[in-house]
């Protein structure tokens, strides 16, 4: 019973306290949206707005064509939106057992058809053990599986996540945030996900819109927004990082081998992230960690990475020069104006980039086939 | 004690207990929920029989029950009859009097709901109605059960709008408390005291009962 969902696109220009922003979800080009940016940004106000939770003070909302928010006023409540919500502290309702809670969006449904519904969205949730629990015996992780559960149960056009891993522990965090995005590929149910929380962007986004101030600042894939900020406040917010696909090729004690564009490198392994060998995965790398030398010099070391490269951009950036390497993926570096004027380096100049495997940050991320 | 009194009172105070319950729940929820300014004008309203003297409603019903108003007029044309001195104008003056005692107790159990439950069920496709059903009433179960004793109790202690609208008419109007007063006026103070010992014993009881109730069920809702 997975719902192929039909894709669907929002438009929206959204006018509410500080927030003015114009975005567009469009699902044929990327099933899951994140909207990021600091606490404060306006995040949460843009998607309860979607929802048609809250209504706007001036703009509009359309799906597919139909008119959802016309200005002040809401057109089409949020009941007959068909979308699922995934509250910020899961908002399962307390007098109920789990199976009424996940049932619950399902009046319409036959008794069996209903039945089956709530086994299928309790098992794509990864909590069918839950089943026969109270409510209030949950632990907060287990608690967000059956929120899930309840907002996929009825099939939604398109899912509606407001920071909702952000009180869990670090663990339950990784992998709920990779199962949630699994499932939304393998369902095909387009997401709009809001977070603080540069990780989490990283490893569910297809499209990542950031948020500062009430205003949309960026739009773009997870790695064009991280490796390459807009302007200066994006980067404030995104910090400066490689973000690149890679594949976990081994694991030995404590580290693991990735392969990133045909180029071997070292990690330090994360305790939150579970690995094996194979997982598609992100690498991260933040500019700062990484440091130059002239000449080319390839010697991988169990701890320290050495790539040869080639210099593709030099730039001032405040106090520091940025200089964009090809080593065999992009691959920026801060260093000091004069260990610039040191080591000579000019647009082409063969460099020695390093940088250690505690450095590099590797967040799993199924990659989202057919899109 | 008249135990004649004694039926009419629980009759009264049961009807106006159960329309005050179905009047009571949209109205409070539409007081703890809408975003409009003006609800608070319509809670002020609602909370008037708590301070306005009982001769004041008194007054003013027996007007609106009147040949010379309109709804007197149209009840006249439907039934035949008059609202004044009879049970049916009596249990209305009774709704309009306990009112708040229904719709405060729910008002404030109905506020404490999580907002996020509410928008749950609406995210989730169910309506209004549905949603108030489902999920803001099973939560509200303690201040529920506080309004209808509440009310129950407090139409059972009436006085002074009953003897304003219904008067003191054996069997259809009069009341046990004003059985009491009736009493007095007859120097009757053995069955005046009798009927007041039972009032008291009563209202304690069913004081204690409801603080009972919900103290347990505090305990059980919140988790």
């Amino acid at each position: 019973m997975n719902g192929i969902q039909s894709p669907i696109v929002v438009e929206a220009i959204i006018k509410r306290h500080i927030v003015d922003a114009d975005i567009t979800i469009d699902a044929q080009s990327a099933l899951i949206t994140v909207l990021f940016g600091p606490s404060g940004s306006g995040k949460t106000t843009i998607l309860r707005a979607l929802a048609g939770l809250d209504p706007l003070d001036a703009g509009r909302i359309t799906c597919d064509g139909a008119l959802w928010n016309d200005n002040r006023r809401i057109v089409v409540p949020p009941r007959q939106r068909e979308v699922g919500f995934l509250f910020q502290a899961h908002a399962l309702f307390p007098h109920l057992d789990v199976k009424a809670n996940v049932a619950y969006g399902l009046r319409r449904h036959q008794r069996d058809d209903r039945d089956a519904r709530v086994t299928w969205a309790l098992e794509s949730s990864g909590a069918t053990h839950l089943n026969d629990r109270h409510v209030r015996d949950l632990s907060g992780g287990e608690a967000q599986r059956i929120a899930l559960a309840r907002s996929i149960a009825p099939q939604p056009r398109l899912l509606m996540l407001d920071e909702p891993f952000s009180s869990l522990d670090a663990p339950t965090r990784v992998r709920l945030r990779t199962d949630v995005r699994a499932l939304a590929i393998a369902t095909q149910t387009p997401a709009i996900v809001v977070t603080h929380d540069r990780a989490e962007a990283l490893a569910m986004a297809d499209r990542v819109c950031v948020i500062v101030d009430g205003h949309i600042r960026q739009v773009g894939t997870p790695e064009e927004v991280f490796d390459r900020p807009a302007d200066s406040s994006v980067a404030t917010v995104v910090g400066v990082e490689t973000a690149v696909p890679g594949q976990i090729s081994g694991l030995r004690d404590g580290v693991a081998d990735v392969l990133v564009q045909g180029v071997h490198i070292v990690a330090t392994r994360d305790d939150d992230s579970p690995l094996s060998v194979g997982d598609e995965v992100l690498v991260c790398i933040r500019a700062e960690d990484v440091s130059l030398s002239v000449g080319a010099e390839n010697a991988l070391s169990s701890q320290r990475n050495r790539l040869p490269g080639r210099v593709t951009g030099i730039a001032q950036e405040g106090p520091l020069v940025r200089v964009d390497i090809d080593a065999g993926f992009g691959l920026p570096a801060y260093i000091t104006r004069p260990a610039r004027e040191d080591l000579e380096l000019s647009i082409g100049s063969v460099v020695t980039a390093s940088f250690k495997g505690q450095a590099v940050h590797l967040i799993p991320r199924t990659l989202s086939h057919g899109h | 004690m008249d135990t004649e009194a004694l039926w009419l009172t629980v009759r009264l105070s049961f009807l106006t207990t159960v329309i005050l319950l179905i009047i009571a729940v949209p109205l409070a929820a539409w007081l703890a929920f809408s975003r409009r300014r003006w609800t608070t004008a319509i809670e002020a309203i609602v909370a008037l029989p708590l301070v306005l003297p009982p001769t004041v409603l008194g007054y003013y019903l027996l007007v609106a029950f009147g040949n010379q108003s309109p709804v007197g007029r149209l009840w006249q044309d439907w039934t035949g009859s008059t609202l004044a001195f009879t049970f049916n104008g009596l249990l209305i003056a009774s709704v309009l009097y306990s009112l708040p005692f229904a719709v405060q107790p729910m008002l404030a159990a109905f506020s404490g709901v999580d907002r996020s439950l509410i928008e749950a069920s609406a995210v989730l496709g169910r309506s209004w109605p549905a949603t108030v059903l489902r999920v803001v009433m099973p939560l509200s179960i303690a201040g529920m059960a506080t309004a209808a004793v509440l009310s129950f109790a407090h139409t059972v202690g009436e006085f002074g709008v009953v003897l304003m609208v219904g008067g003191n008419i054996a069997g259809e109007t009069r009341t046990l408390s004003i059985d009491v007063y009736d009493s007095v006026q007859a120097f009757d103070y053995a069955a005046a005291g009798r009927t007041s010992l039972f009032l008291l014993t009563f209202s304690f009881v069913v004081l204690l009962a409801t603080y009972m109730l919900q103290r347990r069920r505090m305990n059980w809702v919140r988790v």
